[in-house]
Parts: structure tokens; C-alpha cells; sequence
């Protein structure tokens, strides 16, 4: 009788001691929490990132390309000349945006939408995934081509984001992609069907800045697999650069072999090389307008 | 006599866990840090609130990310930048009403101060607030209005966006609390 009483007495107190107890044992405790700010913005340099401008917002970009550093004093390293390119991204919703691009590099228009399929986070899920392809079409009109014009000057790419925030400075991404064209310029020796893999990381140094870097070799080109380190024939792109975020503007600033700003230029269509100085000077800025 | 006890542990047991709470998980909590130059007054509707009415002991409990900017580009750096929300989801308040002996449960509007720990981007802080306490039929209504310094929290606001967002910011809380 008398355990079964000290039970009572030991229970009353735990239950007691519980009631006192830091009220904010009644709340839930752990909930889901989506990733976000993978990338400062929705490029990482050339390669498109995850980041997507929220619904009812515009981001444009405006970007840079100068010559290369190995043009000499004569062109001041390459700033004598800039290919600019101008990018208008509407946010449809927070997981779909819709892109108008014009770049001065071959006059190339192109529309692209990319859409977020899962958020790192969801349901744990360990990456965030999103699709994005382009339609580019050239304006200039394509040498040596067949009658249809204006089916010859058009390209497509589609590409795969795959990408992980591992802590709050660290984010990797791989993009694998295929480039289809129409026609192939007989200047340049690829195939109509292109496939490479980018891949793209960032690190941040502080709360606004963060370092950059990209890699996008081509693995394979029609029928035959490239090796993307030993090939001799196509030079794949490779960029590094900074990122300065200001508040309102993002400011990508970059060196990069690659002169053309629409997917199909930087992936496939590279001519100068990183260790003979082909190296172009670069930036995007990014300023998001709101329409709410 | 086993019997009678056991009754009585849990009969003891029931009315500890649920007596005299009141809660809320959607209470409002608005802050304002504008300036000039910036609107800065985002809202949280996912607030929750206890309020234990014997004793006059107090929680709050909110996740960063639950406020809701007009700007998704100032919502992202708020989270990034200046809360750190990745590592410092909640932000919390444990106190208790001060005066809670005075109160008169059957008078309606009343003015309280509130003393406790106000836990922000992991930096605690004693705080004593104002406020009045609304008893209705079925639940109480809380609300108060009281500054906070931005410093005090070890949030760092950049040089260059320094004009734009107030060092000191305005906190409004509002809450609806229902017997538990």
C-alpha cells in the first residue's frame, strides 16, 4: 500500500513539475523548411541557376562580354570591343518563369521558360530540380542553308538543374543539357545534337559577396562520346567570377572563354582557350522590378 | 483503494496538462523597419501563443520565415542576410504578466506589462513590454506595441543599404487566444 501510495506521490510531482515546465513544450516543434537562396541570382555566371524571380516580377539582366585579354595593349586587353546582351525574365508564378532574350553576339533572339519541379526540402528531399529550355532564333541569316530559312536559323536546348544547397555558403549544381539545331553552319564542325553537363558552384565569402565558378564540358556529339578532358576538338567553357549583391542589384563580375551569352554559344560554340589567354572580362547585372 | 488512487493520479494528471491554457497558432505579430526610403513592414500570421490564466505565464513562439514581404527579393535577403533563418529558424518570448494579480477577469479591456526573454537570430534579450488583455466570452484577446533595436540582436545591416532600413523597429502584436 504504501509503494503504491509513494507511486502517487511521485507521479503527482513529475506531473506537476511537467505543468511548470517551459510553456513552449506546448508548440510543435520541428517543421519542414524550404531551401532558398541557392544562388544570389538566376545565373551562376553563363549557366542558368535555380534562383527564379518570385510570381509578378521582372528580372532583367543586362550583360557583358569584352574581347579577350590576350588582344594587347592595342585594345586595352579587350574592352575595346562588347557583345552585350539583354534578358527580360517574368515571373508567371514562383515556379514558372518566362524569358525574351536578344544577345548582339550572332543576333540571336531567344524565349525560354523554366519551371521548378521540387525544392530542396520538401518532404526532405536532398536537391532542388527545375527544366529550362530555350528556343534561339537567329536573325542573321544562316550561310550555306536550305530553302526553309526560317526553320534553319532556329536552335533548341534543354536542360536538367540539379542542384544542392550544402550549407549556407556552399551550393553545387549539375545542368545536363541537349542542344539541337536545325542547321549547322558548315564553319562550325558539331553535330545536330549536342550534350554536355555543367556544372557550377558557389561560395560565399560574406553576406554579399560570393565566389563563382563553372564548368561545361560537351560529352557527346551526335553518335560519338567525347572525353571531355582529352578531346581536341571542341574547347568547353569555363568561367569564374564574384558575385556582389547590393540590395536591389546583383552584380556578376567574371572572366570567361566563352563569348556568346545564349546557351548554345557558351556550351558549344567556344573558340578561344583559357591557357592561351582567350579570356573575356565579364558581367551581369541583375535588377528585379515588382509588380505587385 | 489501488483503484481509487489511480483514478485520482490521472484525474490529477488531466488537470494539469489542460487546465487554464489558452492558445493560439495563428496569432499576428507585423513589424516596421521603414525608412524614407524603403517600406519595410512585413507581417507573420503563423504565431503561436500560450497563456497560462492561473498563473499568468506567457510563451510565443514564430519561424522567420512566416513573414511575409511585399518584396520576395527583401524577403529572401531578410531571411539570408540579417535573421539567418537556416540557422536560427524560431524566434521565441517566455515571460510572464507582472501585474497578473490585479487583473479582473470580468472586466473587459485592461492594461498589462509583461516581463521575459525575447530570443531573436539566437540572442536573448530581457525585455518588459506593455499591453492590454480583452477577456471574452470564450477567449482573451491580447495586443501590444513596443520597439526593439536591431544592434541588440547582433543583426548586422551593410554599410551600403544602412539609410535604408531603421535601427530601431516597431513590433505590433496581436493575438486571439482560445481555451485549450
Amino acid at each position: 500500500m504504501k509503494r503504491v501510495f509513494n507511486i502517487f506521490l511521485l507521479l503527482c510531482i513529475v506531473i506537476n513539475s511537467f505543468s511548470q515546465e517551459n510553456l513552449l513544450s506546448f508548440f510543435d516543434s520541428e517543421e519542414e523548411m524550404l531551401t532558398f537562396a541557392t544562388f544570389k541570382t538566376t545565373k551562376i555566371i553563363n549557366l542558368e541557376s535555380v534562383e527564379q524571380p518570385a510570381e509578378k516580377e521582372l528580372d532583367f539582366i543586362i550583360s557583358h562580354r569584352f574581347g579577350t585579354l590576350n588582344s594587347g595593349i592595342t585594345n586595352l586587353y579587350g574592352l575595346d570591343y562588347g557583345n552585350i546582351r539583354m534578358s527580360f525574365n517574368y515571373g508567371l508564378t514562383d515556379n514558372v518563369t518566362l524569358g525574351i532574350a536578344r544577345s548582339s553576339t550572332y543576333k540571336v533572339i531567344d524565349a525560354s521558360v523554366k519551371v521548378k519541379l521540387i525544392n530542396q526540402g520538401k518532404d526532405k528531399f536532398p536537391l532542388t530540380i527545375s527544366i529550362y529550355s530555350s528556343l534561339a532564333y537567329d536573325t542573321l541569316t544562316a550561310a550555306f542553308s536550305t530553302n526553309d530559312q526560317f526553320s534553319d536559323n532556329l536552335s533548341y536546348i534543354h536542360q536538367l538543374l540539379l542542384a544542392r544547397k550544402i550549407n549556407s555558403n556552399l551550393s553545387f549544381q549539375l545542368s545536363p543539357s541537349i542542344t539541337k539545331y536545325n542547321f549547322v553552319s558548315p564553319f562550325l564542325d558539331l553535330s545536330n545534337t549536342m550534350y554536355s553537363l555543367g556544372i557550377g558552384g558557389r561560395y560565399k565569402l560574406n553576406k554579399s559577396v560570393s565566389v563563382n565558378s563553372e564548368w561545361i564540358p560537351i560529352i557527346r556529339s551526335g553518335a560519338d562520346f567525347i572525353h571531355p578532358i582529352q578531346n581536341e576538338k571542341f574547347i568547353n567553357s569555363f568561367s569564374f567570377g564574384f558575385d556582389i549583391e547590393t540590395g536591389g542589384h546583383v552584380f556578376q563580375l567574371f572572366f570567361s572563354n566563352s563569348t556568346a551569352m545564349f546557351e548554345r554559344g557558351f556550351i558549344n560554340e567556344n573558340f578561344e582557350n583559357w591557357k592561351d589567354g582567350g579570356v573575356h572580362f565579364g558581367f551581369n547585372i541583375s535588377r528585379v522590378f515588382n509588380f505587385n | 483503494m489501488k483503484k481509487l488512487l489511480f483514478s485520482l493520479a490521472v484525474l490529477f494528471c488531466v488537470n494539469c496538462l489542460s487546465q487554464d491554457k489558452f492558445i493560439t497558432r495563428n496569432g499576428m505579430i507585423q513589424f516596421n523597419a521603414s525608412t524614407p526610403l524603403e517600406t519595410i513592414n512585413p507581417i507573420n500570421n503563423h504565431v503561436s501563443c500560450i497563456l497560462d490564466s492561473k498563473t499568468g505565464k506567457i510563451a510565443f513562439q514564430l519561424k522567420m520565415i512566416s513573414f511575409k514581404f511585399d518584396k520576395a527579393l527583401m524577403e529572401e535577403h531578410f531571411n539570408e542576410k540579417y535573421v539567418e533563418s537556416e540557422k536560427y529558424p524560431k524566434s521565441t518570448f517566455v515571460g510572464e504578466i507582472i501585474n497578473w494579480n490585479e487583473i479582473d477577469f470580468t472586466k473587459e479591456k485592461q492594461n498589462v506589462k509583461c516581463k521575459g526573454i525575447l530570443t531573436i537570430h539566437g540572442i536573448d534579450k530581457e525585455v518588459e513590454v506593455s499591453g492590454t488583455i480583452n477577456f471574452l466570452k470564450n477567449n482573451i484577446e491580447i495586443k501590444s506595441e513596443f520597439s526593439i533595436v536591431v544592434s541588440d540582436f547582433d543583426i548586422q545591416i551593410p554599410k551600403l543599404v544602412r539609410d535604408k532600413i531603421s535601427k530601431e523597429v516597431r513590433v505590433i502584436v496581436e493575438m486571439n487566444l482560445q481555451s485549450k
